[in-house]
């Protein structure tokens, strides 16, 4: 099972962060090709993984970038607020040490500048999570 | 610069109305399983939200589609987190 081990200078405040690219999904990028349409440069992006989240989550702004298009929407509730209708995009993930997911990601607003994606319990649901807190590590394997 | 996070539901309104339209005799026949809508127009049910996802890429192509579970309840995202700014 392909995995990564990430050392994070503050865990406990940051919680489980790292580096991470979003990209078109591979059947987006097959039709592109055989069109000979330009495939769009995967975005580099800073990634949560939050148990919180019942599904992933990428920043409102990203799919445009990517110049994706909605595949389905879903409600969302937060502490906040409820069923506040979001689109929901294919995206391909690639994570440190090259592990490369698939999966369809709800898109809002994020607060602040730092996150702009968060791993959520639907991809969570595909792996093993070893969080150590008194090392400032964590590994994710899928 | 603030960015919509509407204009992604909006462009998949006529789809979202199609399945509302037809939500009733899709819960009879096809209960339980992801449905593609393009427009006004069911393109077929599914076993997973991957192959109906695929078949709407075969299909219409890179444009927007609807793929949507079909049940009588539907159930929320749950974010716990702070960090959605809603």
């Amino acid at each position: 099972m392909p995995s990564f081990t990430t050392a994070v200078a503050d865990l406990r405040t940051l919680g489980p962060v790292f580096e991470a690219l979003v990209a078109v999904p591979e059947q987006v990028e097959a039709v592109l090709r055989s069109t000979g349409r330009r495939v769009p440069q995967p975005v580099r992006v800073s990634a949560l993984i939050d148990t919180g989240a019942s599904q992933s989550v990428i920043q409102a702004g990203l799919a445009e970038q990517l110049g994706l298009h909605p595949v389905g929407m879903a409600a969302i509730h937060t502490a906040s607020t409820a069923d506040v209708p979001c689109a929901l995009y294919d995206v391909r993930l690639a994570l440190p040490s090259n592990v490369v997911v698939g999966l369809v990601a709800v898109e809002t607003s994020l607060a602040g500048q730092s996150i702009q994606v968060l791993i959520g319990r639907d991809v969570l649901q595909q792996g093993v999570l070893v969080y150590v807190g008194y090392t400032g590590t964590f590994t994710f394997s899928i | 610069m603030a960015v919509s996070t509407t204009h992604g539901v909006e462009l998949l309104s006529e789809e979202l109305a199609t399945y509302e339209a037809h939500r009733a005799e899709l819960l009879g026949s096809a209960r339980g399983k992801w449905v593609l809508i393009h427009g006004q127009a069911i393109l077929g049910t599914f076993e997973s939200q991957r192959d109906a996802i695929d078949h709407g890429y075969r299909v219409v192509g890179l444009v927007p589609f609807l793929v949507k579970q079909v049940v009588e309840v539907e159930s929320p995202v749950n974010f716990a987190s702070t960090l959605i700014a809603l």
